[in-house]
């Protein structure tokens, strides 16, 4: 008797298990996530303002510069050179200083280059000079020190209108900045209003990308469950102000905790890909 | 290693300015015909600066000799000259005994730029007692100094110094890898070029590492560089690669590099994301490419037409303003516009009323900022009667009122304060605008910005 019901008994195991593993998934993503990333997801935002104030010659360079969803930089900003008396010349020089330049990655590694160009002129020893100097900069993220790391070239050109320039080149010299107070690279992925469709296959919401300097990268987000797999492959869009940044997440949740599998796109610039299976 | 604790002082670009602005200047000054008496002493501060001298002005090509009566010392005659000093600090240690330079590596509450130009000094030194030192900081040290280390190795005059390096360029840490990199770049050796070459080609190494060889490759002047680039660009199949590669090639003067680029433009087939990035290497290019950009203004895809345009933003002033002038006029997309208000601002000259009809007719947000830049940048904007008008009513109260907008996007606000303050050189509206950013409780970085805008209206 006991062998005819085994097989009952086995069938009716194999009829119940399905939903039993079931009701252990966590099923597809809904509501609000947030995920910090630290050393494995890191976006630099080299933005903020850099006042160089030289004392002891008594000479600015100050300007801002500010980076967009594509790594481009734009900035501007003066220099000036009030007083060369103390040099023996009678005479100032000040300037306007515009920054283009731009962020890129290449694996572990991120590049910030971008020049200065400053154009102004003064006054020496009572005749009136232009000056000129365009500047570039080719730097790497030091993510330990937070740094620019690099090197300085380029050339400056002083011209008195009616006699002639003379023109200088700065050969490639070490450069190094301290990258803006709260800029560490870390940075925070919230996911928003996250609604399956009736389906559960079909997920769409909002997300934004919250970097370590306050800076918000907004997204538009759809994708997609996989029931079988447990996995919801989301894309990420760039909304406002943010239009050509891409992401792309695949994930899970386990209860009001996000678990992501792989992260791939490029945002300010930068590639980002991060497989942690 | 913790970060540093305090903020290191950025010395470096000012300092640089300073001595070859000083040098520039000073060469004005030689051989004047003043008796050389009024400047031997001390100077005292003037109470005004002194009229032009009926002897004419004092710029001259011409040397004279250090002895002759009529030479006026000049910045490079006083033995301990400003230039002298600014030279000294920023060269790094000079002929400082190897313990010194040790103790200041193995200092870890020291500015970290002090330890790495010692670290380097201690690379280049040809001494053996440097190279046993070299050898042992490189088993225990701090990326970052290994990669000093590596670069200073380029220079050094021991005979192991050039296998070191080689050895390096294989290490596991790739910032050290990335010094040797450099450090190869500096030799500029038919065989540092052949090394560079390899480590470019090998798919085994890790992408920073082969980018940073095509990089290095591009600022060598040894010939066989520039010719092993250009056959990489068209041979290598990683497109990240050869970006890298173009961006190499893009760091070498026009001159040398045009005919290329045209021909790599024309390839058959060639992939969108890569004639991308040719552009964008153009526009680090020193030299007039500004008549070949534009053309790649009226491309049929716009993400081209883009990076033309900031391509004629980034490089050397140009003269196509007219030009893209027009490409503004026809152009749909407001991403591109953005691009080519930055673009127009770029060059010598465009005319002023046309950009402002354009400017007034701008409706993406974006390209508006932009626009509001390039207007209030134009030297004859505070002259223009309709400029002017426009900036006082239109352009700086929507950049305020971006600027202390929270949940506005950051790089937009701070694209308006910047605006602000070239506008401010035209209008006090623009500074009062300023000023009340500044005095709002504004994000700190906002409110920085606003500061520093404000210094440059004050420094103009």
């Amino acid at each position: 008797m006991k062998l005819q019901r085994f097989p009952l008994l086995f069938l009716a195991v194999l009829t119940i298990a399905p939903f039993l593993s079931t009701s252990t998934q966590a099923g597809p993503l809904s509501g609000d996530y947030v995920k910090t990333f630290s050393s494995e997801v890191q976006i630099w935002d080299p933005s903020g303002s850099y006042d160089e104030n030289f004392d002891e010659e008594g000479i600015d360079l100050d300007f801002s510069m500010s980076v967009d969803s594509q790594g481009k930089i734009v900035g501007s900003g003066t220099f000036s050179f009030p007083d060369l008396w103390q040099e023996g010349i009678h005479g100032y020089i000040n300037g306007v200083v515009t920054v283009t330049g731009k962020v890129s990655s290449s694996g572990s590694v991120t590049r910030v280059t971008y020049k200065i160009r400053i154009s102004g002129g003064g006054m020496v020893d009572g005749y009136p000079v232009e000056f000129m100097a365009n500047l570039s900069i080719k730097a790497e993220i030091d993510p330990q020190f937070g740094e620019m790391v690099g090197t300085v070239s380029g050339k400056l050109q002083a011209r008195m209108p009616g006699e002639g320039s003379e023109t200088i080149k700065v050969p490639p010299t070490y450069f190094e900045t301290p990258l803006p107070e709260g800029m560490d690279g870390g940075c925070t992925l919230h996911l928003n209003n996250l609604s399956p469709d009736a389906s559960g296959k079909k997920i769409n919401g909002s997300g934004r990308m919250e970097l370590s300097n306050g800076k918000i990268l907004l997204f538009s987000v759809s994708g997609k469950y996989n029931q079988k797999k447990d996995e919801a492959k989301l894309a990420l869009r760039g909304g406002a102000g943010n239009e050509k940044s891409k992401l792309s997440i695949s994930a899970s949740a386990n209860g009001a905790l996000l678990n992501v599998h792989a992260l791939k796109g490029k945002t300010l610039g930068q590639k980002i890909q991060v497989n942690s299976r | 290693m913790p970060k540093q604790p305090e903020r290191i002082r950025p010395a470096v670009l000012v300092t640089i300015l300073a001595v070859a602005g000083l040098v520039v200047l000073g060469l004005f000054v030689l051989n004047r015909s003043k008796t050389a008496e009024a400047h031997t002493s001390t100077p005292a501060a003037p109470a005004e600066l002194p009229q032009p001298s009926h002897d004419g002005p004092p710029f001259r090509v011409t040397q004279q000799p250090v002895n002759s009566s009529s030479h006026v010392p000049s910045l490079s005659d006083r033995p301990e000259s400003f230039l002298a000093k600014v030279v000294q600090r920023q060269s790094g240690p000079k002929n400082v005994p190897v313990s010194e330079l040790l103790a200041l590596i193995h200092n870890e509450s020291a500015a970290l730029g002090a330890r790495r130009k010692a670290a380097k000094a201690l690379g280049k030194s040809g001494s053996d007692e440097a190279f046993e030192a070299v050898k042992e900081i490189l088993r225990e040290s701090p990326s970052r100094i290994k990669a000093a280390i590596a670069e200073g190795l380029a220079e050094s005059s021991h005979p192991d110094a050039k296998d070191l390096l080689f050895t390096l360029l294989d290490d596991q840490d790739e910032v050290c890898a990335r010094g040797a990199v450099r450090g190869l770049g500096f030799m500029g050796s038919p065989e540092a070029v052949q090394k560079l070459v390899q480590t470019l080609h090998d798919e085994n190494r890790p992408d920073s590492v082969r980018t940073e060889a095509a990089l290095a490759l591009g600022e060598m002047e040894n010939p066989g560089a520039m010719v092993a680039l250009m056959q990489a660009a068209r041979s290598t199949e990683d497109p990240e690669i050869v970006q890298s590669i173009l961006d190499g090639v893009g760091n070498r003067p026009i001159s040398e590099t045009r005919e290329f680029f045209e021909s790599y433009l024309q390839t058959p087939g060639l992939d969108s994301e890569l004639k991308v990035a040719a552009i964008e290497a153009l526009g680090n290019a020193e030299g007039a490419i500004s008549d070949l950009l534009v053309n790649y203004t009226a491309d049929a895809d716009p993400e081209i037409r883009a990076a033309a345009a900031w391509a004629l933003s980034a490089s050397d002033r140009g003269e196509v303003g007219g030009d893209v002038l027009k490409a503004l006029e026809r152009e749909q997309d407001p991403s591109v516009r953005l691009r080519l208000y930055q673009a127009l601002g770029n060059q010598q000259e465009y005319d002023l009323s046309s950009a402002l009809v354009l400017v007034k007719s701008e409706r993406d947000e974006a390209a508006r900022l932009a626009a509001y830049h390039l207007l209030a940048s134009h030297p004859a904007a505070g002259e223009d009667r309709g400029v002017l008008q426009f900036l006082q009513a239109v352009a700086v109260p929507e950049l305020k009122a971006t600027a202390l907008n929270e949940r506005q996007e950051f790089h937009h606000r701070l694209s308006s304060i910047m605006a602000l303050g070239r506008a401010g050189r035209s209008t006090s509206a623009a500074t009062d605008a300023l000023q009340e950013v500044v005095g709002a409780g504004v994000d700190p970085r906002v409110k920085e910005a606003a500061i520093t805008a404000i210094r440059t209206i004050a420094g103009h």
